[in-house]
């Protein structure tokens, strides 16, 4: 071979190089950059053949990127998840303070009180003093249980204001993708520049926290996006916008053609939004309505079956409005103190009548649960809610580490060592699974020993 | 057993499931190994304990220990999730290389060497 053929390819060596060690020095550059996946230069081989005039050498096949969607995609699950039990637990310890049970506040030292005065009553059946004691106490009881499902109205219009905030989040990140997914078709070479794609997987990170996404890589380089696998948010350089509706009282969400696919959002911040309003504060709502009304039917049952100091039956001493809701407008009525019903019409003047409201304190009026065991069993549910959704949270935090660690590892991974790493992987979880049994099975003898 | 030492017992099997989870955050074969050792410390740590409460020492370890309970759940979920994203993993390269006749994911054919002349 010959000097100039062999300078030829040296030349041809060295340029190559050149290019390796310039996207050496980009990714070094973009080590900080987020969303940034490091790239390698392709360098192949050239046929050396002496004789035949081959001189050999290398030529380069372009830089490539080190991304690997399934470590992406396996990111933005957890971040789905993570943001998912993040929200849940946010939303539900704003309406946890309004479910305290201990000392004497709320809803459970005013049942206290209310029945307190009453079984006072029994004592001094014809003391105005303490008829009128009843009266101020029951209309006590009322404003904590107004104020309790007040709290959780408001917590209802605050949901419904984040959910619509999310909603015009989730359609200003997928109109960034748009505008990304614009500049590539517009030129070709961009679908491959390192930095638009370390936006766009930035933006689409971003998007998975706020709503379950599925995306696709089409030929020409841009990427579809799907919420919830179905509804297009983003096809093209074409959006497809999002809207915050309502179906009677519950909010819902409408695709571009303004059909409902609530359904479809299971995930991110918005499906633990729609979770929270639609399903977890209604269920609470309800509970402390059916406690407000049972409460309300069965003291003006007990008071309608007495008789007052005229000898008249017994006025009602609550109203609501089942129309707007028990909890919410449970109130005393106009009743004054000589017309609450001590008596039984067997025995005027008698406190017979007081007897069978003091029981009501202790009788199983709900579910076999007396009023303040319905309303802790209430609070407890709400707690336990929220402690699960801080233990998910604390759980997808690290499974989301541990996904990002995935990523971090594999962009820089040959597939033939990440094969031999699987079959390691493999016999190393084998054996910490079974230790993780053993342990897990010690600490339940243990419990069950304390039990 | 001495009344405190069940308390360094307790002290010590939350140690080690909190070690096991925090090697767990990166899904390797080398993390999922070293949980082993801190794994066996805490099993150690539990046997020791329920020796304990079997003579009546350390009635008051039950929050702890459910405190402890919930940790181990946390920690199955971790190498569960590091199991699905490494299941994932293989499952991507076998699309690339196919599966050996043992079920593995294969390795994939050299195709290109790089050669340097001048």
């Amino acid at each position: 071979m010959g000097l100039f053929s062999t300078l030829i390819s040296s030349m041809g060596a060295l340029r190559v190089f050149e290019q390796a060690l310039e996207v050496t020095q980009n990714n070094v550059n973009n080590a900080s950059t987020p969303g940034f996946a490091k790239q390698r230069l392709v360098i192949e081989s050239l046929p050396f053949d002496p004789e035949r005039g081959l001189p050999g050498g290398v030529l380069s096949g372009g830089p490539q990127s080190y991304r690997d969607h399934y470590a992406e995609q396996a990111v933005w699950r957890r971040r789905e998840d993570y943001s998912y039990s993040d929200q849940l637990a946010a939303s539900l310890s704003r309406i946890e303070p309004y479910f305290n049970v201990t000392g004497d506040a709320g809803i459970p030292g005013a049942l206290n009180r209310f029945f307190q005065s009453v079984s006072a009553w029994s004592v001094a059946p014809n003391d105005s003093a303490s008829r009128a004691a009843v009266i101020e106490q029951a209309g006590y009881l009322a404003e904590r249980v107004r104020d309790t499902a007040s709290s959780l109205i408001a917590a209802q219009n605050s949901a419904e204001q984040e959910i619509q905030q999310t909603a015009e989040t989730i359609n200003r990140l997928a109109g960034m993708v748009s505008e990304l997914n614009s500049q590539i078709r517009q030129e070709a070479r961009t679908a491959s520049d390192p930095s638009v794609d370390a936006r766009l997987h930035t933006v689409l990170e971003e998007l998975a926290g706020y709503v379950n996404i599925t995306t696709l890589r089409q030929a020409d380089g841009t990427w579809t996006i799907l919420l919830g696998g179905q509804t297009p948010l983003v096809v093209g350089e074409r959006q497809y916008q999002i809207t915050a509706g309502h179906a009677g009282t519950q909010p819902i969400i409408l695709d571009a053609a303004g059909k409902d696919v609530t359904s479809q959002v299971s995930r991110g911040r918005l499906g633990a939004l729609l979770e929270f309003r639609n399903t977890a504060l209604p269920s609470y709502l309800s509970s402390l309505d059916r406690l407000a009304s049972t409460l309300a039917d069965r003291v003006n049952a007990e008071l309608a079956a007495g008789v007052d100091m005229n000898n008249q039956p017994g006025a009602a001493l609550f109203e609501y409005d089942p129309a707007v809701g028990a909890a919410i407008s449970l109130r005393v009525t106009s009743i004054t103190p000589e017309e609450l019903a001590a008596a039984l019409p067997a025995a005027p003047g008698g406190n017979g009548n007081v007897f069978n409201l003091v029981s009501l304190a202790d009788s199983g009026e709900i579910d076999g649960a007396s009023f303040t065991e319905y309303y802790a069993a209430l609070a407890r549910s709400v707690g336990r809610a929220m402690q699960t959704a801080q233990e998910d949270q604390t759980t997808n935090e690290q499974l989301l580490l541990q996904a990002q660690a995935l990523r971090q590892e594999v962009s820089g991974v040959s597939l033939d060592e990440e094969a031999i790493r699987l079959i390691e992987f493999q016999r190393a979880y084998q054996a910490s699974a079974r230790l993780v049994t053993v342990v897990s099975e010690l600490t339940e003898e243990t419990i069950n020993l304390l039990r | 057993m001495a009344g405190g030492d069940w308390r360094e017992a307790v002290r010590e099997a939350q140690a080690g499931v909190a070690e096991a989870q925090s090697q767990l955050l990166a899904p390797t074969a080398q993390a999922v190994e070293s949980t082993w050792l801190p794994l066996e410390r805490a099993a150690g740590a539990l046997r020791r304990l329920i020796e304990c409460l079997r003579v009546g020492v350390g009635r008051e370890a039950r929050a702890e220990v459910e405190g402890l309970g919930r940790e181990i759940a946390r920690l199955r979920a971790l190498l569960e999730g590091a199991a699905a994203l490494r299941l994932g993993w293989a499952r991507r390269l076998a699309t690339a290389c196919g599966y050996t006749a043992q079920g593995e994911p294969a390795l994939p054919p050299v195709t290109r060497r790089v050669s340097v002349e001048g």
